[in-house]
């Protein structure tokens, strides 16, 4: 217990001792952790909604006659892992008003219902290209509608987000080690003597080395914190607005983005304390 | 016990510090090391303390060869060891207290079994009031005590001073040297270099090694057959 005392008031030491480098590492690893919990935020939200709108692959199948119930049981049993469900042309109504929102007077500029009754039925993405194909051929059906079109657009999109996330991550990674390490570094060159005299007196290699470790890793928390903080609120207002704006996209909850983001960047930063204090502490010291 | 065998020490400036040095140790031995300046006094303790390893020849430390010690392993010898080194190497930004408690922070001790200590050692060397004064605004003969209280609150098996009284005058030189000579036990080995020759003839009987050009000119009896005393080698 004595020493997690002495350990903390050492690394408060080597805070002080050089306030203006310490502020301005900081402040540069704190832009960094800002722009990676935007990114991470951002690829959580494009996964989250891309799974999503893949668990909803479905096939809308239009017949030509009244035969739902027969077309609905031959498609279960042709294909094992498929859910059919007649939608009728009111429920079709229904929900079109509902996606169209404010937009009604479309729907009201027709004397009829528009729209028709049919199946919807749901599957496993991996089935979607073929089956349609399939469905199309059963007698009594008419045309075939998925969405996989939809579901390509949002795969490219979504491989693409996390192309770019990784990219963005592999960079702040990159940046954030070596401000770190890089000050660490110096401030081991500024306490040699320090080191010195204690690898003289016999000091363990641990005891020399955690004061360091333990400035690496609060700078590096701290301005995750700094950067989480201050970007938190906002991502999460911006997510629940475009939740409320944006219905047919399946935008997550703001706060279940954030909580997420927030493991990961306190994660983030605990590596990168860690990784980044140890590869300063080695490329400073040469091994006695 | 720390045993030094045929050791050779030429840096890699080709600076031939010590040559064909054979000496042995003993618990509760008091050392003195003389010979002028540039005569290999540093350049020996530091053989001892895996500082610098020999060139030639082997150097033991209670039966470890210090040229296999690297690290930990390392580290766990020099904590036997009570040094009180040259230039002190006193850390700046700390109290004199602080610079005692810092020497003895590896031991695995309580932090109030080390402070205790530390206050005591301070204390032994008659600098209890500085205690609290920051290491700067010690005089250097201050600071030189501090380093002693450094190196003897560790209680080591092997107090080992350089030049303890570098630039003191006579009378605070002559205390300092019965500081040190007085911390010697059967248990604690006391080894300390000067090049003020004239200063430890009133010492109390102690083991005399004089070296000159990096080789020992002259070894007091004891460390050939037991007795105390003073004969001239070769
Ligand atoms: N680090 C070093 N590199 C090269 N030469 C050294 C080094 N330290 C000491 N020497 C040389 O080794 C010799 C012995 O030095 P030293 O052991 O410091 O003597 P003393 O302590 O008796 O004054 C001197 O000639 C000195 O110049
Ligand atoms: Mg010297």
């Amino acid at each position: 217990m004595g020493n997690v005392k002495y350990y903390t008031g050492e690394v408060w030491f080597l805070l002080k001792q050089q306030k203006t480098g310490n502020a301005v590492m900081l402040m540069s690893m704190t832009l960094l952790m800002a722009l990676l919990t935007l990114t991470i935020a951002w690829a959580l939200v494009v996964n989250d909604a891309a799974s999503a709108v893949r668990a909803e692959s479905e096939i809308d199948v239009y017949l030509t006659d009244d035969t739902y119930d027969v077309v609905s049981d031959r498609i279960e049993r042709m294909f094992q892992g498929t859910e059919t469900r007649v939608v009728s042309a009111e429920e079709a109504y229904r929900n079109m008003d509902s996606i169209l929102g404010e937009g009604q007077n479309v729907l009201s500029l027709f004397d009829e219902n528009p729209l028709e009754s049919y199946i919807e039925v749901k599957l496993p993405i991996e089935m979607a290209g073929e089956t349609a194909a399939k469905i199309e051929k059963i007698t009594g059906v008419d045309y075939v509608r998925d969405n996989k079109a939809v579901l390509d657009a949002v795969n490219s999109f979504t491989k693409l987000s996390i192309r770019l996330s990784l990219f963005l991550l592999a960079g702040v990674g990159m940046g954030t080690f070596l401000i770190l390490s890089g000050l660490i570094r110096q401030s081991i060159h500024q306490y040699r003597d320090h080191i010195d005299t204690m690898q003289l007196l016999g000091a363990p290699n641990a005891f020399i080395q955690i004061p360091f470790f333990g400035e690496g890793i609060f700078l590096s928390f701290l301005s995750m914190l700094i950067a989480f903080s201050a970007s938190a609120w906002g991502i999460t207002a911006l997510l629940n607005k475009m939740r409320t704006a944006v219905m047919w996209f399946p935008i997550p909850q703001g706060h279940a983005v954030m909580l997420k983001t927030a493991v990961f960047m306190a994660g983030f930063s605990l590596l990168i304390g860690i990784t980044g204090s140890i590869f300063g502490f080695r490329s400073a010291i040469k091994k006695a | 016990m720390i045993e030094i065998k045929g050791a050779q020490l030429i840096y890699s400036s080709g600076a031939v510090a010590l040559e064909a040095i054979d000496l042995t140790i003993k618990p509760g031995m008091l050392v003195f090391i003389t010979g002028e300046s540039g005569s290999g006094k540093t350049s020996l303790l530091k053989l001892m303390m895996g500082i610098e390893k020999p060139t030639q020849g082997k150097v033991y430390v209670d039966g470890s060869d210090m040229a296999d010690l690297h690290g930990n392993a390392l580290a766990k010898v020099r904590r036997k060891i009570g040094p009180v080194f040259q230039e002190l190497k006193l850390l700046e930004g700390k109290t004199a207290l602080e610079n005692v408690i810092f020497g003895m922070r590896f031991y695995g001790m309580r932090l109030e079994t080390i402070r205790k200590k530390s206050s005591e050692a301070l204390a032994q060397v008659g600098l209890q009031i500085k205690a609290d004064m920051p290491i700067e605004t010690l005089s250097w003969g201050e600071r030189q005590r501090v380093a002693i209280a450094r190196a003897i609150a560790r209680k080591p098996a092997y107090i080992i001073a350089d030049e303890p009284t570098g630039s003191l005058d006579e009378a605070n030189a002559i205390k300092i040297l019965s500081l040190l000579a007085e911390l010697q036990t059967p248990e604690t080995a006391v080894i300390i270099t000067t090049h003020a020759t004239h200063l430890i003839k009133a010492m109390a009987p102690f083991n005399h090694v004089s070296l000159a050009g990096g080789r020992m000119i002259a070894l007091s009896d004891e460390f050939h057959d037991g007795k105390q005393g003073e004969t001239t080698k070769g």
